[in-house]
């Protein structure tokens, strides 16, 4: 097991909370979203994005609708639902318990 | 002087020279495999195909940029391999009605094959040895014929192992780069 191998795992563990989160301060297009994540390292390969915004669409989180693009075809503009809000709260009192836990594991050892 | 192929990728059009055609169709196929247990599938495929034609753009805006080899190498390496982007679904069942519960795909051996490969092929997907499929095919034809014709509908019926990418199927191995480029030494598959 290489340490790169556990780090993009971790971040991958986060991933779908960073989705939602981006998403909650107002929507955006994918392009947003992987500019977003790429310059904070949260992702490496944009292929990782698009399996996750399709199953958290399909979990109801969220929404899309296609905008026309000045350039090319249309692109999907992706919304949090109402759903999607009340699951990115959740997830988000779950991540500040986990950070705590593991800084108070870390300091303990 | 090479050849192009003209794609419509993303809903753009784009020319692309003979291998590098090669290249993005079979990194979009073995991509589509790793999403197999995926709910919306070729949703997801055509997400990534539009974008995969916005990275593409920057380089050739028009279709009289020729699209070369290294420039889909580039774009491939932005998306990331089959392996890192459906990774998630390891874990999960297969829901893909093509593939059994263990991954695997029927199809017909043409390596292993005493008449068509269907005993080989169907050996792989059940993983039993070969030779007692065989024998079960010649005990019911002996019966009273029925065997034969079994035999002929599983042959008409079940698609051939042609690519490597089809062998790996079939026998159930993860389609990586890795295991494409082993199968490919050891067989003596010959490019289409």
């Amino acid at each position: 097991m290489s340490a790169e191998n556990a780090k993009a795992q971790m971040r991958k563990g986060v991933l779908e909370l960073c989705i939602l989160s981006i998403l909650s301060r107002g929507d955006a297009y994918t392009n947003d979203l992987i500019n977003i994540l790429k310059s904070s390292q949260m992702l490496v390969v944009e292929g990782t994005l698009y399996p996750l915004l399709t199953r958290q669409k399909n979990a109801g989180l969220l929404s899309y609708r296609w905008e026309e693009s000045p350039q090319g075809p249309p692109r999907k503009y992706y919304t949090l639902t109402t759903e999607g809000k009340g699951f990115l709260q959740n997830l988000e009192e779950d991540w500040d318990i986990l950070v705590d836990t593991v800084n108070a594991i870390r300091k303990n050892s | 002087m090479k050849k192009t192929v003209t794609v419509s990728l993303g809903g753009v059009v784009f020319c692309l020279e003979e291998d590098a055609y090669h290249k993005l169709e079979e990194y979009l196929r073995r991509l589509d495999i790793s999403f197999a247990g995926e709910q919306d599938r070729r949703e997801i495929m055509n997400d990534i195909e539009a974008r995969m034609a916005e990275h593409l753009k920057e380089k050739a805006p028009t279709p009289e940029r020729v699209v070369n080899i290294i420039e889909v190498e580039r774009i491939i390496g932005i998306m990331g391999d089959p392996t890192d982007v459906g990774e998630e679904q390891k874990s999960q069942p297969y829901t893909g009605r093509a593939f059994n519960s263990s991954g695997k795909r029927l199809y017909r051996d043409p390596e292993n094959s005493i008449i068509a490969g269907v005993s080989s092929g169907l050996a792989y997907y059940w993983n039993i040895d070969p030779v007692v499929i065989r024998i079960l095919f010649v005990v019911i034809a002996l019966w009273g014929g029925g065997g034969l014709l079994i035999y002929i509908i599983l042959w008409i019926a079940i698609p051939e192992a042609r690519t490597v990418t089809e062998r790996l199927e079939m026998t159930g191995e993860p389609v990586t780069a890795e295991n494409i480029g082993r199968s490919f030494q050891s067989s003596n598959y010959q490019r289409k």
